[in-house]
């Protein structure tokens, strides 16, 4: 999980000063699998390395018929500077460096120890190596290093007392893998009902900050049966852009009101939130297109302005 | 085998199959079930039918937790990684809804009527996916022990547990939860709630891996800050 930099701490967590002191150097990440006889490895492009699309690297592989096995290092040369009274715990302790792997999609969370600092004046390396077995992951995994206090027997006020603590103001790297490469896309559904409405936005999350922007928890159902339906889905004329658009305003516009104004999300601090999450998306709307949230009409009608040219493609050749 | 990978069943495609759905007198009609799902049709019906006679169901005015966990327990037999349902294959509420809608939606409807949020439309409460993360969470091994563990609770159980998924479940740590919390004989529901509660809020600054003696120290813990919670509050 992604830590919130908006915390107080009341001990001493390893930071960027402290980072730089103590020499910590993150590794590009190597992703592998098993190819039919020999490990495979995924060659990543540098513009994505902690943030990766497989398939976008392997069109081969595939998370059904394939293991994918992580490896990351850490080096830090100068461990002795996380020690003492300056440091995040004292000479005699221990800090361990550990992964959360969490997956919304796959459904799992877990925390893996995967290595110990000791206080010293040798560089260490520690090397978290990981396989997700076939078929084990689905949609987006994330792993989240930090430190944590292994072990203590000599405290310190100022220091983390409690074995399991987490050491690390932020995490010391964040690396996430997307196994199905879904895009970003507005849910939008089809239904038949010959009285109905030519569309209509159902409403099924409980958690915007947790559950997905996707068909299943938000729903822009436009009906086919409808006498409109035709032109708004298909045809190109500049009234049909506007009537989708419009209709894409007024979707967005309640889901915006729905969860800053009704639920009361925060749409500007970092809380957690799952990057595939409805909130996330709102936040990212909210920001992109400088909504004005401060009420219904501001929301309706900043998104009407900055928005509407936008989407109706902004051309005048129809 | 059945190709699980290969089962695509959206929400749209879902709610369309759903509101065909007619209830007659001994089925449930159209069932458009895939020649590979007719066997664990056959399946999951003969272990219907075995929990019905085992608890006398079909005298039942309500069916309730009873049918959830017997129910839940043959499922969780039924669809197990020699089959191919991985963790991968659970994950998928596609799969979830086409078990629902299309290969048992006579055990569905028994158990819920026709509550379209059972079925697809709420993917935190389609009834099959609950009853087998719920057996997932609180596996002992073997059906008989998780048993055990789980008759003394109620739906709400359930609720609780499976339909807070939060950034994903944590299968060691519930399965703790769900042992420990069995040693509070006349389980109290607000005791569960509150374990829960504070178990999500801890988890956002502890690893229950990491702490002295582990997941089980970690649970230890929450049930006895939950107990101390409810006695100030009562």
């Amino acid at each position: 999980m992604i830590q919130s930099t908006n915390q107080v701490s009341l001990y001493k967590k390893f930071d960027i000063k402290l980072s730089e002191l103590s020499g910590l150097e993150i590794s590009n990440p190597i992703i592998s699998y098993e190819n039919t006889e020999s490990e495979k490895i995924i060659e990543i492009n540098s513009d994505a390395l902690y943030d990766i699309n497989v398939n976008e690297f392997d069109t081969d592989w595939a998370p059904s018929d394939f293991n994918l096995k992580i490896t990351q290092k850490f080096g830090i040369k100068n461990p002795s500077f996380l020690f003492g009274k300056n440091g995040i715990t004292m000479p005699g302790n221990e800090i361990g460096v550990a992964v959360h792997l969490h997956s919304k999609s796959s459904s799992f969370q877990k925390n893996i120890p995967f290595g110990v600092i000791r206080d010293g004046n040798e560089a260490v390396e520690l090397i978290f190596e990981h396989n997700f077995p076939k078929s084990s992951i689905k949609g987006r995994v994330s792993l989240d290093f930090y430190l944590f206090l292994k072990s203590s027997v000599n405290p310190h006020p100022f220091h983390a007392s409690k074995v399991g603590m987490r050491l690390s103001k932020e995490d010391l790297l964040n690396l996430t893998i997307l196994v199905d490469g879904e895009g970003s896309i507005f849910p939008i559904s089809e239904f038949k009902d010959p009285n109905g409405p030519l569309w209509k936005l159902e409403k099924n999350w409980v958690e915007p900050s947790i559950d997905s922007f996707d068909v299943s928890n938000i729903n822009l159902c436009l009906n086919i049966s409808h006498p409109l339906f035709g032109q708004v889905k298909a045809s190109k004329t500049k009234v049909a852009k506007a009537m989708m658009s419009d209709i894409m305003i007024q979707a967005m516009a309640l889901i915006i009101q729905q969860v800053i104004i009704i639920e009361k999300y925060d749409d500007e601090h970092d809380d957690l939130a799952t990057p595939d999450s409805i909130l996330t998306a709102v936040r990212y709307w909210i920001s992109t297109f400088e909504i004005d949230t401060s009420s219904l009409f501001s929301i309706m009608n900043s998104l009407r302005g900055n928005l509407e040219n936008n989407l109706n493609g902004g051309d005048s050749n129809d | 085998m059945i190709s699980w990978h290969n089962l695509r069943y959206e929400f749209g495609t879902a709610e369309r199959d759903f509101l065909k759905l007619q209830v007659n007198t001994t089925s449930i009609e159209p069932m458009n079930i895939r020649e590979e799902f007719q066997e664990l049709r056959l399946k999951l019906i003969a272990a219907r039918d075995e929990v019905f006679d085992k608890h006398n169901l079909d005298s039942s005015e309500k069916l309730d937790y009873t049918l959830d966990l017997s129910f839940g327990l043959k499922l969780y037999e039924i669809l197990n990684e020699q089959i191919g349902f991985t963790n991968r294959v659970a994950s998928n509420d596609d799969i979830w809804r086409y078990l629902s809608i299309c290969v048992v939606p006579d055990i569905v409807h028994s158990r819920w009527s026709l509550n379209e949020d059972r079925f697809y439309k709420s993917p935190r409460r389609i009834w099959l996916k609950t009853i087998w993360w719920y057996t997932h969470l609180s596996w002992r091994g073997n059906s008989c022990e998780t048993y055990s563990l789980l008759v003394s609770n109620t739906t709400d159980t359930i609720q609780q547990l499976v339909e807070r998924p939060g950034i994903g479940y944590h299968t060691d740590l519930y399965r703790e939860i769900m042992l420990q919390y069995n040693l509070y004989g006349n389980s109290s529901r607000d005791l569960f709630r509150r374990v829960l509660i504070l178990n999500t809020a801890r988890l956002i600054t502890n690893s229950p891996e990491l702490v002295e003696n582990g997941i089980v120290g970690y649970v230890n813990e929450l049930f006895e800050n939950a107990k101390v919670l409810n006695n100030v509050r009562s």
